[in-house]
């Protein structure tokens, strides 16, 4: 078990190793320049910048060679401040990256994993009762919900809950995390917190509890249409048991996989509903980034992400190793 | 051009859809509703049967229409006997014992009419064994658990999907035991559980007991599918072709061990198969199915010294024996007619080559040839003599 584990950590840096060198190139050729735009910034302003000077901040943001070999030695640079630990400094923020991260992953997280815990709770449920009483009104009224969820877009369903509850109920605030006005402290400032966070994690709640709902749904017809299943009721168990047991114990397998696509998911920050309700989330940080060519916290963020994917997928085969007796890790 | 009798138009289908929809609600409904006991408590017809059917229809409600997939069977099973049911893939054998078990898929599969008469054995509250008499058609499903295992056992035909692979072989029978004793404890049911793993002949009960399903062979598999179904000590064990998927050795001993426990439990065996072989070897009375229905039925002697309906023949020409010397099997002509929309007369004419004029018109009844013989062909009615 150590030993699978040991091996596939090591195959996990070459992966990475490869995802770092796609998405440099990739950010390298994309059609943003910071520089550019912080000259623009200055002419506006009156002042002239001479060529000089221009050529010595591409330089000095080690963006002064374009071709090939000169992306590679940018890499290689890059690589090389990784292998210390350091992640660089954002051009925009003039901070070290590794810190911008942390500071902006909390907000993205708690939402990201309340979100998550409740649609779970939700859409299992719910995929489980339409399975069960498959072609039933039920069935039918729980799925045609799911779906006008799934089919919503964040930036339009956001605003239209924003609207609702907000400005035209007022039972919770529009936008931010905590309310400037005030200065609360303790339980307060977290009832704060929730207050802000209500709409957002409802938005983000309601646009995935389809897609789980329907796997859980295909899983669950699945397994109660196979043989082992006749077997439990033939033995003379009771629906209830033959469902909470025999069945959803099977179902849980591949819920249990889809679990690897969630651990990013968790730390990336939704990037849309955070620009609709201007949470200072990781994801409207990553966004502003990417707009203004940022290149060492876009590589950090995506770095990250990179290796979040893959301890999910590590973690999910483990997890696989434990819910299904079938497989065995070697 | 002519009518395509496999081609439906929209209009036909939404017809039909609607048609089942109605009868599917109301059949499920009825299966669903909440009665009392004595609603379904009836009397047998002949106290020495542990099960009669009379006149079970169980349909299919499907996009084409309905299938009968069982057409008015009648039969009986006696007690401590052994009842074979043969027939053709898809004339409704397995659907008839599903029938019994009330494992027909809803809400497509319904019983739609027909009574199933089982004599229950049941411990009263003062440990008096006393006989009740319960029609299995009209139980509603929330009382099925009394018949369910602990009277009526099934032994399925897939030894290898037929196990939950994420449960322990262990934790699967131990379930039979807490589900009949109430408040059996662990060790009680690992007991039993190792008690029947030995009574099948299983030789190292400890490993089995604690593997998974995925761990063990097939012929293992249907071992543990047998006392799974024995742990309850059932009266009525019905083997749906239980030995098909597995290998003749294995097979000889899989029939050994029915007929052994068959003994030592004192109960019946319904064994549904499409093989004569296992048939001749086990069976003391023999059904003959064709399309949804009975066609012929008797003692294992009388089917196979004397059979009389045309498709019975058939189907003993058709085994392959050693001692001919062609190269060819028999094997009898055409197909089984379209589950839906059957006609009228004789399901069988089509294929049959001892056709008589009559054939075209009622489907035949059924004619008595001896006290325990009977076929449904008119090629055996008193005024053909």
């Amino acid at each position: 078990m150590l030993k699978y584990i040991l091996k596939r950590l090591l195959v996990s840096v070459l992966i990475l190793l490869g995802v770092s060198m796609i998405i440099y190139f990739l950010i390298r050729l994309m059609p943003v320049d910071f520089i550019q735009d912080k000259i623009n910034a200055i002419n506006q302003g009156g002042a002239t910048v001479s060529e000089e000077t221009v050529k010595n901040m591409y330089a000095m943001y080690g963006l002064g060679d374009d071709s090939f070999l000169g992306i590679l030695k940018g890499y290689f640079t890059w690589l090389g401040a990784l292998a210390r630990f350091d992640l660089g400094t954002s051009f925009v923020h003039q901070q070290p990256v590794a810190s911008i991260i942390v500071s902006h992953m909390g907000t993205s997280f708690a939402v990201a994993l309340i979100a998550t815990i409740f649609e779970f709770m939700i859409a299992i449920p719910l995929g489980i009762t339409a399975a069960t009483h498959q072609y039933s009104i039920r069935d039918y009224v729980v799925t045609v919900l799911v779906m006008i969820g799934i089919s919503l877009p964040s930036f339009f369903f956001g605003n239209v809950l924003k609207d609702l509850l907000s400005m035209k109920l007022g039972l919770f605030p529009p936008s931010g995390l905590i309310d400037a006005t005030a200065s609360y402290t303790g339980i307060q400032l977290l009832g704060d917190y929730f207050m802000h966070l209500f709409i957002p994690i409802l938005t983000v709640v309601i646009l995935s509890i389809g897609a789980r709902m329907r796997m859980t749904r295909t899983n669950m017809l699945e397994v109660m249409n196979s043989d082992y299943i006749r077997t439990a009721r033939a033995k003379g168990l009771s629906e209830k048991v033959v469902i909470n047991k025999h069945a959803f114990r099977n179902t849980l397998i591949p819920l249990v996989t889809s679990l690897a696509g969630l651990l990013p998911s968790l730390f990336s920050g939704a990037i849309i509903t955070e620009q609709v309700f201007n949470l200072p989330g990781i994801g409207n940080v990553a966004l502003d980034a990417m707009n203004r060519g940022d290149i060492p916290f876009i590589m950090g963020y995506n770095m990250f992400l990179a290796l979040l994917s893959v301890l999910g997928v590590l973690l999910a085969d483990l997890m696989y190793g434990i819910v299904d007796p079938r497989v065995k890790l070697e | 051009m002519a009518k395509n009798p496999n081609y439906l138009s929209g209009k036909e289908i939404r017809a039909i859809a609607k048609e089942n929809a109605k009868v599917m609600k109301r059949l499920e409904a009825y299966k669903h509703r909440k009665c009392d006991e004595s609603e379904y408590l009836t009397e047998m017809k002949d106290k020495s049967n542990i099960l009669e059917i009379e006149n079970l229809n169980t349909y299919f409600f499907t996009e084409q229409g309905v299938v009968k997939a069982v057409n008015g069977v009648s039969l009986n099973i006696p007690k401590n006997a052994t009842v074979g049911i043969v027939g053709e893939s898809g004339c409704g054998k397995s659907v008839t014992s599903m029938s019994v078990m009330r494992l027909i898929q809803g809400p497509t599969g319904q019983i739609y009419s027909g009574e199933i008469r089982f004599n229950a054995t049941e411990k009263a509250d003062d440990d008096r064994v006393v006989e009740k008499v319960y029609d299995i058609a009209k139980m509603p499903m929330r009382d099925i658990h009394k018949i369910r295992g602990n009277q009526i056992a099934m032994i399925f035909q897939e030894p290898m999907t037929s196990l939950n692979p994420v449960f322990t072989i262990g934790q699967q029978l131990d379930e039979v035991t807490f589900i009949n004793k109430k408040g059996a404890t662990k060790e009680e049911a690992k007991e039993k559980s190792m008690e029947m793993l030995n009574l099948v002949g299983i030789a190292a009960p400890d490993r089995v007991y604690a593997a998974f399903p995925h761990e063990l062979s097939g012929g293992m598999r249907q071992r543990v599918m047998i006392a799974m179904a024995l742990a309850a000590d059932p009266r009525l064990i019905i083997a749906d072709e239980s030995t098909t998927a597995l290998d003749v050795t294995i097979q000889a001993q899989i029939l050994d061990l029915l007929r052994d426990l068959k003994d030592k439990i004192d109960g019946s065996i319904m064994l549904i198969t499409h093989d004569l072989g296992i048939i001749a070897e086990m069976a003391d009375y023999v059904i003959v199915m064709y399309a949804g229905k009975v066609i012929e039925q008797g003692t294992a002697k009388e089917i196979f010294h004397n059979p009389m309906h045309p498709y019975t023949i058939g189907l003993q020409k058709s085994k392959p024996t050693l001692k001919s010397d062609s190269d060819m099997l028999f094997n009898i002509p055409g197909n089984v007619p379209n589950p839906v929309n059957m006609p009228d007369h004789c399901y069988f004419k089509e294929r049959c080559d001892m056709c008589l004029k009559k054939c075209s018109g009622d489907y035949p009844g059924m004619v008595k040839v001896s006290p325990t013989h009977y076929v449904a062909c008119h090629l055996y009615e008193e005024d053909q003599k």
